[in-house]
């Protein structure tokens, strides 16, 4: 009797201390490999983090899929969503709000011989680890034929614009949606548009162009375009906290980085001076405006004081991703398993401070 | 079945290049006068009045919007009522509320020295989310408040119209040497809507205020004639009944399938529907928003859902004695 009594408390306890460990634990657990089940990942595309890194979306085979890293699940993926929109659409492109868990995302779809892309948003709303998913289809544009694609997006939550760089035809064309989901085209005809970013507090989109082969950095600011820089050498990086960073790349080599601030263009702020293979460099600057260069084999983080540190080397396996979190103090390494995704949150430690 | 949908495409096609013609002659016209006040109001109103300068000037903008019929039009606009939900602690009800185009909400605060005014901590450089100005103030509810200068609908909140008074204080100001109209409370929670000359506004007797119009209702006579002339839209209002009870309302619009919105003699007659005696038009549009613990009560129209606004009026919760 006593022992059935010691052993029915010894359950009890148990029970009661894995309760306990689920709510005191911190819900993100370093170098610890996650599986997500019902998800399958072939060659995922444009992977990236919410805004509070519950969520991670991609675009995987034509169909949008956001994962929910809390229960491990996904919470989308997109086949027939709306009504009268035929099975044949295919998702273009998507873009995490900064601060929200809202994904607006394009897809384009025929319907008998009229071709339209559609901009959608995914609202994700938390109520503790429950998930409702609010899909709104916002409008329908109608494009010239098929083959339209959308290179990147640009947001500005603070003024309600979207900015966005089209394909089609080998021509690229960057568009403004504004409040009254009106579409605009922003580029002339001749104007090549290199890259694109677009401040979040004030809506001031700053465009790389080159006309007639002439480089050169603008900013516009409502209908008003105006000139910051013309120099071939200088590449736009991001803007992030009202500040535009620029790089300097001479030699198929970034050499320098620097920022100038939004509400004082005159002033050029150097950051950093070094040597980084600029060939297929992808950017992504961090909300504490940690700079992140991306090759296929390693990644080299730039903090805001200039100093240097290589996050990951040796990506050679193409099955693996990494994404960087907004915040940029953690990232994911994502992998498959038996076809399903598999992840690994990693911190990102301090670069050693320069002598 | 191939020829029938030829047919019906080419009809509806055409039947819309039509009235894409027709629209711009009804407003040139005069002709459909109601139809024509209809377009002109909503246009003008809208983020992008700009549109309709194309087609008419401003004396005829002005004109036209100041000929809907001149009488108050009192009449029962709320076609169905479904309470959701009541705090009894804070002394809180809301209400979902449906009319002819619109549908909405209403909150009903009993007790009015709860209700404050939050200003964006940013103000100048840009605005704050309702659901950020709510619970940084500590408050459990909100809507939002005044309008902004919103240059090409592209304002980011940081710069309030008109008058801003917060704790008895001028804490924005872009008016100078006019009359302004204010929906103020006093230190009593008593809500006063009046027009003061700039440079003499009794601070000592105002708490908090901000800028916008037209009042709706004052010292419980109905003053919107004719439908207000500012069409359908997404509206926000605040009244008070005679025993202290401020009343919020948010009214959807611009979402063909849920609520295209009300005009503002709907919002006035939802208010005396509510027994209010003071009320006032607030931001309305794409600013529209209630919240209430955490959660956004109403359908945002926007893409991106919350805009970034200057001034919010808030919500206390009840203070144990």
């Amino acid at each position: 009797m006593f022992l059935c009594v010691l052993f029915v408390q010894l359950v009890i306890v148990v029970f009661f201390n894995n309760y306990a460990e689920n709510i005191l634990s911190p819900s993100l657990q370093y170098d610890k490999q996650y599986v997500c089940e019902n998800t399958y990942i072939n060659e995922p595309e444009n992977l990236s983090l919410s805004y509070n890194n519950r969520f991670l979306a991609y675009i995987n085979e034509g169909s949008l899929v956001v994962i929910d890293l809390i229960n491990n699940n996904p919470v989308l993926i997109s086949n027939k969503k709306f009504e009268n929109i035929p099975e044949n659409y295919k998702i273009l492109n998507f873009k995490w709000l900064p601060d929200r868990n809202i994904l607006l995302y394009f897809c384009s779809v025929k319907i008998d011989n009229d071709n339209f892309i559609i901009l959608c948003t995914l609202e994700l709303i938390e109520t503790g680890e429950k998930v409702t998913v609010n899909n709104v289809l916002e409008r329908e544009y109608s494009v010239p034929d098929e083959g339209y694609d959308i290179e990147k997006i640009q947001v500005s939550t603070y003024t309600n614009v979207i900015y966005y760089l089209s394909a089609h035809n080998n021509k690229k064309e960057l568009n403004k949606i504004d409040l009254m989901k009106n579409i605009n085209k922003i580029n002339y005809n001749d104007e090549n548009i290199i890259d694109f970013f677009v401040s979040n507090k004030s809506g001031t989109a700053y465009v790389n162009s080159n006309i007639k082969k002439e480089n050169h950095i603008y900013e516009l600011m409502g209908n008003n375009k105006n000139l910051i820089l013309e120099d071939d050498s200088i590449s736009l990086l991001g803007c992030i906290n009202s500040k535009v960073f620029l790089g300097k790349i001479d030699n198929n080599l970034l050499n320098e980085v620097s920022y100038f601030k939004e509400d004082d263009k005159e002033v050029k702020i150097n950051v950093w001076k070094g040597k980084i293979a600029a060939n297929g460099l992808e950017t992504f600057i961090s909300d504490n405006e940690r700079m992140f260069f991306m090759t296929k084999d390693k990644i080299t983080m730039i903090d805001s004081l200039g100093n240097q540190k290589i996050i990951k080397n040796n990506i050679i396996n193409k099955d693996k991703n990494i994404v960087i979190a907004n915040n940029g103090n953690i990232y994911l390494i994502i992998d498959k398993y038996n076809g399903q995704l598999k992840y690994t949150w990693k911190k990102i430690q301090l670069p050693e401070v320069a002598n | 079945m191939k020829k029938i949908i030829c047919f019906l495409f080419s009809f509806i096609l055409i039947n819309f290049v039509v009235s894409s013609i027709l629209c711009v002659l009804v407003i040139y016209s005069g002709g459909f006068s109601y139809l024509r006040t209809f377009i002109v109001g909503t246009i003008a109103t809208s983020r992008h009045p700009q549109i309709i300068e194309y087609f008419l000037s401003s004396q005829e903008i002005k004109e036209i919007l100041n000929s809907s019929e001149r009488f108050v039009q009192i009449e029962p606009v709320i076609r169905r009522k479904q309470n959701i939900y009541n705090d009894t602690y804070n002394n809180i009800t809301i209400e979902n509320i449906e009319g002819k185009t619109f549908k909405g909400n209403v909150m009903q605060v009993g007790n009015p020295l709860n209700i404050r005014l939050a200003v964006t901590k940013d103000i100048g450089t840009s605005g704050q989310r309702l659901i950020d100005l709510v619970e940084e103030n500590g408050a459990i509810a909100g809507i939002n408040a005044g309008g902004f200068y919103d240059p090409n609908a592209q304002g980011n909140g940081a710069f309030p119209d008109g008058i801003t008074i917060q704790n008895g204080k001028i804490v924005y100001s872009n008016v100078e040497d006019s009359l302004t109209s204010l929906i103020a409370f006093d230190e009593n929670g008593r809500l006063i809507l009046k027009c003061f000359d700039s440079n003499k506004i009794d601070l000592d007797n105002i708490r908090d205020a901000v800028t916008f119009y037209p009042y709706l209702i004052v010292d419980g006579k109905p003053l919107i004639e004719g439908d207000g002339g500012w069409g359908l839209a997404p509206r926000t209002g605040i009244g008070q009944k005679a025993d202290g009870t401020v009343v919020f309302v948010v009214i959807d619009g611009r979402q063909p399938g849920w609520s295209m919105g009300a005009t503002l003699r709907d919002l006035m007659n939802v208010f005396l529907e509510y027994g209010v005696t003071n009320a006032a038009n607030l931001d309305g549009g794409s600013s529209t928003e209630m919240v209430y613990q955490g959660q956004i009560v109403n359908n945002l129209w926007s893409i991106f859902g919350e805009r970034y606004i200057p001034t919010a009026f808030i919500v206390l919760p009840e203070q144990l004695d």
